[in-house]
């Protein structure tokens, strides 16, 4: 297909997702892990918070390095304190910022502990943010856990059944779900499709106690 | 006044999926090949279930890999759900058998919707679409093109099945995974799922729900599209010959621990991938299982053949199939194990 066809195509689906959007009412889902009772899926969850940098060049991606190296002390003793993370890392992906991690029990305790430990630090990353949230972080709790929460990707359930009754709940005919899913992911640009974990079920308190390196 | 729909039933209306049946074979998955080997549990296994092959020694398995069409012509090239049935040999007690297949979920929840299903699922010509359809409604709907038909099939339940799906919500996520089967390059490249709950029993008598999975050792490994049109109709059986003359095949068996509240007596929900899971054991597939020692086409296999320490859960889907696989191995005149007799054949 030439470059020109495809530029052409491209045009018509944005024009028909449009046309769509306008006949097929469809939500902005909610960012972050869906809420549940259930004891193994409060461990381990996942975090995908996307933020956009407000310089574009390579200006801005060096401030955020700098920004994030040179506060690496503070954020590894943060997330030590704040005891249920088992992973984060920043990275730098077409001018976002990303912070990926893997985090137990409810989200709200979770931002709530990490901006109280770590809010000097990351009053210097969100600074370099587009909208950024009210500085400083740390005391304006509530107004920063809802702006992570809006910069937390959606998350696309792992197996077709539950992907069905969050995408389509609607559904009637099997051969809409690719509309809906289409839909969706016009609302939600930035989604979560899969997290592995090695050792599904246990929180870090219970990994670190099994491998005897102390909690 | 309620009748429970009975295996006669539900057989009878699942032999309607498959027409040009041959007499003595089996009425799903009737292509296969047989394989021996043995299975040996890991460290941590006897800690989460008492059955006896989850104690540590090395116990002797014969497996049956299949295609899980009822088509009389074999056809390992076609996308297909395959399956991995594993007869574990006991040394002093009946078998225990494991049944697996490459969807994660079955696609009835109750006796009733299996009937529905395989009504929806009985095959029809396939009617070509439409240019219309194809290059202007579907586009305009949205609607990504149904998974192609392999070349050569005029006939399909899949169809009936998709349009059954859209409206029945238990049957949706089986439907959905079944359209997007691939061709592996080896049955031992692939992932199987025993898709119903048990109840594993440990060593101070805790009572677990569980499900198994088996995950092979080498990964995951479709055929690229284009390279499936060069595939003989048995390449499957060829390649399973070629890999184990070299060396063994391994699958690595994981065991889910449900939390309370997950859906225990629904094999057509999957669990969240967020479940405990633990490692049981790895299967070793050593060799093809040589006739006339062992027919493993004959050879019986069923869900419902529990060890001491692995029981069924109240899955009613679990339980029909029970009685559906052992009315099916008396109407081919099935046999137990040929290897070790009078080990479980009855059931």
């Amino acid at each position: 297909m030439s470059s020109v066809t495809s530029w052409l195509r491209q045009l018509f689906e944005r024009i028909l997702i449009r046309v769509w959007a306008w006949l097929q009412k469809t939500p902005v889902a909610p960012g972050g892990p869906r809420d549940s009772r259930q004891p193994t899926d409060n461990v381990m969850r996942t975090m995908n918070l996307v933020m956009p940098l407000k310089d574009k060049t390579a200006i801005g991606r060096a401030q955020a390095a700098l920004v994030i190296g040179s506060s690496l002390d503070e954020i590894y003793s943060g997330l030590d304190n704040v005891g249920t993370v088992h992973m984060a890392r920043f990275t730098i992906v077409d001018n976002n910022l990303l912070m990926f991690s893997f985090y137990d029990g409810d989200f709200h305790a979770y931002i709530r502990d990490f901006i109280m430990t770590l809010g000097n630090a990351f009053d210097g990353v969100v600074g370099l943010i587009e909208d950024p949230p009210p500085l400083p972080c740390w005391q304006h709790v509530d107004a920063f856990i809802e702006w992570v929460h809006q910069r937390d990707a959606f998350q696309l359930p792992d197996d077709p059944g539950t992907m069905i009754d969050v995408v389509a709940p609607n559904l009637d005919n099997l051969e809409d779900l690719s509309r809906y899913l289409v839909l969706q992911l016009d609302k939600n640009r930035n989604v979560q499709l899969g997290a592995y974990r090695a050792y599904p079920g246990y929180s870090v308190a219970q990994v670190r106690q099994r491998l005897g390196v102390g909690w | 006044m309620h009748h429970e729909v009975t295996a006669a039933q539900m057989l009878d209306a699942f032999k309607k999926d498959a027409p040009g049946h041959v007499a003595e074979t089996r009425w799903a998955h009737t292509h296969g090949l047989g394989v021996v080997g043995h299975f040996v549990a890991s460290e941590v296994a006897k800690e989460f279930c008492i059955a006896q092959h989850f104690q540590g020694s090395s116990v002797p398995v014969t497996a049956r890999f299949s295609n899980g069409s009822s088509d009389p012509t074999r056809h390992d090239e076609r996308p297909d759900t395959r399956g991995l049935a594993v007869k574990f040999h006991y040394a002093d007690a009946a078998d225990h058998d494991l049944l697996s297949m490459t969807l994660s979920v079955f696609g009835a929840k109750t006796r009733e919707d299996f009937l529905g299903v395989a009504n929806a699922f009985v095959p029809r010509p396939v009617r070509s679409e439409s240019w219309l359809r194809r290059h202007i409604v579907d586009p305009l709907m949205l609607r990504s093109p149904p998974p192609p038909l392999a070349s050569g099939v005029t006939i399909s339940g899949g169809p009936g099945l998709a349009q059954y799906a859209g409206s029945h919500q238990f049957a949706r996520a089986f439907t959905i995974e079944a359209g997007l089967s691939q061709v592996p390059v080896s049955w031992a490249r692939t992932a199987y799922h025993a898709v119903h709950t048990f109840v594993a029993v440990g060593p101070g008598s805790e009572r677990r729900p569980v499900r198994f999975s088996w995950q092979p050792v080498d990964g995951v490994f479709p055929v690229p599209p284009d390279e499936i049109a060069a595939k003989a109709t048995d390449f499957l059986t060829t390649e399973l010959r070629t890999r184990l003359a070299q060396s063994a095949a391994q699958f690595t068996l994981k065991m889910a621990i449900g939390d309370p509240g997950d859906e225990v007596d629904d094999p057509s929900r999957s669990w969240p991938v967020t479940r405990q899971t633990i490692n049981m054991g790895t299967l070793f597939i050593d060799q093809i299982a040589q006739e006339p020692h062992l027919n493993a086409e004959r050879l019986s296999f069923n869900p419902m053949r529990l060890p001491a320490g692995l029981e069924a859960s109240g899955d009613e889907i679990l339980r029909a199939r029970g009685e559906i696989y052992q009315l099916g191995c008396k109407e081919r005149r099935g046999s137990g194990c040929p290897v070790l007799s009078g080990s479980g054949s009855s059931r």
